[in-house]
């Protein structure tokens, strides 16, 4: 999704805003004219003119005011974008409860399934990755990985 | 004992030597994947570098980048598809020389090249750090903000194609760094009030994000599909060594100069070099015509200056702290997380550890041979690992990396958000690279200027007060007004309807 310069811009100068009135309520370091917002002020006049320059070259380019990139237009290209940002939030939410393997396992196979992998090496591959990884992360580089509901069974 | 026996008995031992090969074949086999960058191979090591000593933690990643650079010439040479950004300056050039049954040639070529470049980038490392790091020890705030401000710049402004998005980049990622309480005011800034905020965004869950999600995401919305693998007979790439180190040995040296100067410039780095490297290889040749055709001559010169630029990019990374690409801008995160702050301090204090990187340094160069010999020759095998696997595992091991950084859930959405920003940038043709610089930097330009600031009472002409800081500010400033005026004087003429350039290091 390829917005034109000048949509790009207008949502810049809406950054350029929010961190502009953001950053007026930070308390100045006492006995001191600067303070926290200087910097992020300096920020937002930035933003502002670079907003500025992309509505002036987005207007005279005469682009349409979205291009749907080739990805877009690929079988399953947006599916597939929307079920990957899925998974993570999946994972987001689920971990501490289920525990690593047991979301993560799902995650993979839901990938692999994706991407037209069989069923049956999608399971194999799914499972056999997540063992790996508790192994190596959990046990050898010392990540706390959440066990979860396998806790019981933990074996180390 | 001297500071130098105690570094190789710092790397001359066991566990660092296999924690660096191991590291080189990883690297091998991140850069030859199509699609899989060096900065990425870098951003998936680091969660497992966190467990490890200093030494072979940062000996990994310096062998990593080196390897990735080069397996980045296997795709790029065999299927048009550059593995790494870097590559894509000849990209076009060693396919031509593929199609015409000379790829091992290329891939020979390459490999030799990038070799002896990164020798030449470690020895200009290993003479020019501990001189700069003499005149660092002098700079005050002032300079320093340049010096922090000369790197963004250059980031923004010269290693993109279009110079407004490239700032764009870079005001994202300084305004990414104001998050938190980490500021000269200690004020707690855009936190909406959560706690996991307060300490900043983690830089290390962001870069996984920009830079390994939002390319999961490329891949899986194009479907994650097999390439063909070419049918191409891969020779000896050995064969013809000897007569190109004799008939290029010119193109070698300019390369080598052009990739170290470029490298050493802040904030530019290897994908730059190439390009430049290439195009000057050209103006200069007697053979203008081959170019393009599948003519060696170019990609030795670029080649050489790549890799050339992935040592010299270490000399502001670890005098000033200030990275000069992607990948010395998360080596020097993973620094500051090992307590080996980078700075000039650095070699005074410490000045065994710094002889043990450039050791590294230089075995990564050399164990490239060897290692890259086989690469080639099963160049075929590596580019048939299907993606459609790999990509899955990838994205669990991006989660758990952006997890382990500080054990918390949070860092994943941290992950996720900016995967999904990098992937819009990418589609909007805004560079990732001044964003990861603007992230590293926001704190350091900050507490620099509102130093400066407060010493002066205000006084803006302070920044200009010493000499080495007047000179730096000078040639900032100058490199901001330059597409200003170019911009305008485009405007007057009308003729801004004429469509941007795409320029290299868009990736």
């Amino acid at each position: 999704m390829r917005l034109n310069d000048a949509l790009l811009g207008v949502l810049l100068f809406g950054v350029a805003i929010a961190l502009f009135l953001g950053s007026r309520g930070f308390p100045s370091i006492p006995g001191q004219q600067i303070g926290a917002g200087a910097f992020p002020t300096v920020l937002s006049a930035g933003f502002a003119l670079c907003a500025t320059i992309l509505v002036i070259s987005g207007l005279r380019s005469r682009l349409p005011a979205i291009v749907w990139m080739d990805w877009t237009r690929e079988p399953n290209g947006i599916r597939n974008v929307v079920v990957i940002i899925a998974l993570v939030i999946f994972y987001i939410a689920f971990a501490r409860q289920l525990g690593f393997m047991l979301t993560m396992a799902p995650i993979i196979f839901v990938m692999l399934r994706l991407f037209g992998v069989g069923w049956l090496a999608s399971l194999a591959i799914a499972v056999i990755a997540v063992l790996g990884m508790q192994y190596i992360f959990g046990r050898f580089l010392l990540v706390p990985l959440p066990w979860g509901l396998l806790a019981p069974i933990r074996w180390w | 004992m001297g500071a130098i026996e105690q570094a190789a008995g710092l790397v001359f031992q066991w566990d660092v030597l296999v924690t660096i090969f191991f590291a080189a074949v990883f690297g091998m086999f991140v850069g030859a994947i199509p699609g899989l960058t060096a900065t990425m191979a870098i951003a998936l090591l680091v969660p497992v570098t966190f467990f490890m000593d200093p030494i072979p933690a940062v000996g990994a990643m310096v062998t990593c980048a080196a390897m990735a650079i080069f397996a980045g010439d296997i795709p790029g040479t065999l299927l048009r598809i550059p593995g790494t950004p870097a590559s894509a300056a000849y990209t076009d050039e060693a396919y031509a020389m593929t199609r015409k049954g000379e790829a091992e040639k290329a891939l020979g070529a390459n490999l030799l090249y990038s070799a002896l470049g990164g020798l030449v980038g470690t020895a200009v490392l290993i003479f020019a750090a501990p001189h700069l790091a003499e005149v660092a020890l002098r700079f005050s705030s002032t300079e320093y903000f340049w010096m922090a401000m000369l790197g963004l710049t250059c980031a923004a402004f010269i290693s993109s194609g279009s110079p407004i998005k490239g700032l764009v980049s870079l005001l994202i990622g300084l305004s990414v760094a104001t998050i938190g309480l980490n500021n000269p005011a200690g004020q707690p800034r855009f936190t909406f009030g959560h706690t996991e905020m307060m300490g900043g965004i983690d830089f290390i869950a962001a870069m996984i994000g920009l830079f390994a999600v939002s390319e999961i995401l490329r891949n899986a919305a194009g479907g994650a599909r097999n390439l063909p693998v070419p049918q191409v007979p891969i020779g000896n790439p050995l064969r013809g060594w000897g007569t190109m180190l004799r008939t290029y040995w010119r193109q070698q040296i300019r390369g080598n100069v052009v990739g170290v100067g470029v490298g050493a410039l802040p904030g530019a780095g290897a994908d730059l070099a190439a390009w430049i490297a290439y195009a000057m290889s050209r103006r200069f040749s007697k053979n203008k015509e081959k170019y393009g055709k599948g003519h060696v001559e170019g990609i030795v010169e670029a080649t050489s200056a790549n890799n050339a630029a992935v040592g010299s990019a270490w000399v502001p990374a670890l005098v000033f702290g200030i990275p000069g690409d992607t990948i010395t801008a998360i080596v020097i995160g993973v620094l500051f997380v090992k307590g080996l702050n980078p700075g000039p301090t650095l070699f005074v204090f410490n000045p065994q550890n710094i002889y043990a990187i450039f050791l590294i340094f230089i075995l990564a160069n050399l164990i490239m041979i060897p290692l890259g010999y086989l690469a080639i020759r099963a160049g075929r095998q590596l580019l048939r690992i299907p993606r459609r696997i790999i990509m899955p595992v990838i994205l669990a091991f991006c989660m758990v990396g952006a997890f382990a950084t500080n054990n918390a859930v949070f860092n994943i959405g941290i992950m996720l958000a900016f995967g999904i920003l990098g992937f819009f940038m990418e589609d909007n043709g805004i560079p990732v690279a001044p964003c990861i610089l603007g992230i590293v930097l926001g704190g350091m330009v900050e507490q620099h200027f509102i130093t400066t600031m407060i010493r002066s009472d205000g006084e803006l002409l302070a920044f200009f007060g010493r000499p080495i800081a007047a000179g730096l500010g000078i040639v900032t400033l100058l490199i901001w007004v330059t597409p200003l005026v170019v911009w305008l004087r485009r405007l007057q003429r009308g003729s801004a309807a004429a469509p941007e350039p795409s320029g290299p290091g868009t990736a």
